[in-house]
């Protein structure tokens, strides 16, 4: 498909929920799926509300395939059940997270199959005690979640999912790297072939081969630019893709503004992995108001962690990260940069978790 | 009922018929999410304006200059998606955050103001001029000292009639023997008979480039 076709499957920015929610007649053609969705973006905003607003978990298991694949830098998990269990946790813990649908970025990748990358902001109170983080602090916290899903015939079939997940431990008041030191220990126990899946994703990564992209595709320009950072080290180049004034949030609270911030982002990565491979994994873009243009690229990076700097001493490990960007773009140039990754997983890692 | 009288109502009871479900509030260094938790933050502390005020509007923002705070908004279709209030407020507590080392200039040829024409489509070419030239005289300049860098980056800005109004990051580093850096936001309303300048007020976040 062009990335610009079914102009009337509107991006969620700049609409009321009153008109999000709203029912009527199919505006995009979806074989299999439920009539009440009228296009893919209303399927993703609208099975997130009924499943975590209304609490309707039970609609996992017509929503995800019995076989559905998660990938999070925690794990792998698989299946419609895993979700259900997953997702009557965090809602128990978290009873009245409302989840606001920033953007849905899709793609209709082969016929009948969708990919679409749904930036969440939630925001919640911390009503119940957590496995890792302890007991109910009943702090308020919220943070931006982006779920990137393959859909068919009204199920989710692979989900790929990235969390702020520092921001929402400091938002509890919990302590990221002693979690994390924890969850490594933990991670060394046990039969350590459940760690295989980093193994084969940092071989992956390591691999390179980058995800095509159509000629004209407004992917060029940001995926030309993390490739530049982060293949070529040619970060000042690089940023050039950014309009002087773009504003910059990346996870743990990095927020700022210009080239060189984004700079400082990337060279702060890139200063702690040494012999760094990176790999775009999936790209989209869709129309937004004003004229403007939302563009999502899924990439990953692995590195030696070789360097000091935000995660502490060099713990001479292979650190993989998987992170989602979502770029808004005007005028050939972009001004807004909201990269997710977990860097909780980066200090599990770092502290010798997730397998050798 | 006015963009303006919304905005009013906003400000002084928390309504939210003026706000889009999604919308996004930066006050005081925070971020605060969706239209239950801004209508509770405008109870909480409502936005009130001197009696000299200046409320400009075009398709895509609105600007509400109050003598010492000022509101400034993206809108879609007059409902608004963000929103920064900048000005006194009695918040002393930033979220933690992993701190950025950073190079503003990325050059040896210094800059003070980063704006780019074309990321503001109801800006008139004349005002896009006179909103650089207000950011270095007004902004930048009484802040530029061998003890301060300043640096503005033009966020947001448009045309209303004869004024502008424009939103302003405004990154300082400050000199002395231990450094300090910040990002903060100005405004500017420019045209007319004067011009207005409002800087945001945040608590200090300490440098923490580690976790």
């Amino acid at each position: 498909m062009n990335w610009d076709q079914d102009p009337e499957v509107r991006s969620p920015v700049g609409q009321p929920m009153t008109d999000l929610l709203a029912e009527g007649p199919r505006r995009h053609q979806l074989e299999g799926f439920e009539p009440v969705y009228r296009d893919i973006v209303d399927y993703i905003v609208r099975c997130t509300h009924r499943i975590w607003e209304e609490k309707n978990v039970g609609l996992c298991r017509t929503h995800y395939s019995p076989d559905c694949e998660l990938h999070t830098l925690a794990g792998p998990a698989v299946g419609a059940e895993i979700v259900t269990q997953n997702t009557i946790g965090a809602l128990t813990a978290y009873a009245d997270r409302v989840v606001m649908a920033e953007d849905v970025i899709w793609s209709e990748d082969a016929p009948g199959v969708y990919y679409t990358s749904h930036r969440i902001m939630s925001r919640s109170t911390h009503f119940g005690d957590e496995a890792g983080i302890g007991a109910a602090t009943m702090r308020g916290c919220g943070t931006t979640t982006i779920a990137d899903c393959k859909v068919v015939a009204n199920r989710i079939v692979e989900e790929w999912l990235v969390r702020d997940n520092l921001r929402a431990l400091w938002q509890v008041g919990a302590d990221p790297r002693a979690l994390a030191t924890a969850q490594a220990e933990a991670d060394g126990e046990g039969d350590q072939a459940r760690h295989d899946w980093r193994k084969i994703m940092i071989a992956e990564v390591r691999g390179g081969g980058d995800v095509a992209i159509p000629s004209g595709h407004p992917a060029e320009v940001p995926a030309a630019m993390l490739h530049a950072a982060f293949v070529d080290d040619l970060f000042g180049e690089a940023a050039n893709a950014l309009s002087p004034a773009a504003e910059i949030h990346w996870p743990s609270n990095r927020r700022g503004f210009g080239r060189g911030y984004w700079t400082g982002c990337v060279m702060q990565l890139r200063a702690m992995l040494h012999h760094c491979d990176f790999q775009l994994q999936h790209i989209a873009a869709r129309p937004l108001p004003h004229g403007d243009t939302a563009v999502a690229l899924r990439w990953s990076i692995v590195g030696r962690h070789a360097g000091i700097g935000a995660w502490g001493d060099p713990s001479g490990r292979d650190i993989l990260l998987m992170a989602v960007s979502h770029f808004r773009m005007r005028m050939g140039a972009i001004v807004e940069d909201v990269t997710v990754f977990d860097e909780v997983a980066a200090l599990r890692q770092a502290a010798g978790g997730l397998g050798a | 009922m006015s963009l303006r009288d919304r905005f009013a109502e906003l400000a002084a009871t928390g309504s939210t018929r003026c706000l889009l479900g999604n919308c996004k509030l930066e006050w005081a260094g925070s971020e605060i999410y969706g239209e239950e938790a801004i209508a509770e933050a405008f109870r909480t502390s409502p936005f009130a304006t001197e009696d000299r005020d200046l409320f400009v509007e075009s398709p895509d923002h609105a600007a509400w200059f109050g003598g010492q705070s000022m509101l400034f908004a993206d809108l879609y279709e007059g409902l608004i998606g963000r929103l920064w209030r900048l000005g006194p407020n009695t918040s002393n507590v930033a979220e933690p955050a992993v701190s950025v080392a950073f190079d503003p200039d990325l050059r040896q040829q210094r800059g003070s103001v980063y704006a780019r024409r074309e990321d503001h489509s109801f800006l008139e070419a004349e005002h896009f001029a006179a909103i650089k030239q207000a950011a270095e005289t007004l902004l930048i300049a009484p802040l530029q000292s061998p003890q301060h860098r300043a640096r503005a980056f033009l966020v947001r800005a448009f045309s209303s009639g004869e004024h502008a109004a424009a939103l302003y990051a405004i990154h300082r580093l400050s000199g002395g023997e231990v450094r300090s850096s910040i990002f903060s936001y100005a405004a500017a309303a420019i045209g007319g008979d004067s011009s207005e300048i409002i800087f945001d007020q945040r608590p200090h976040l300490y440098w923490t480039p580690r976790i």
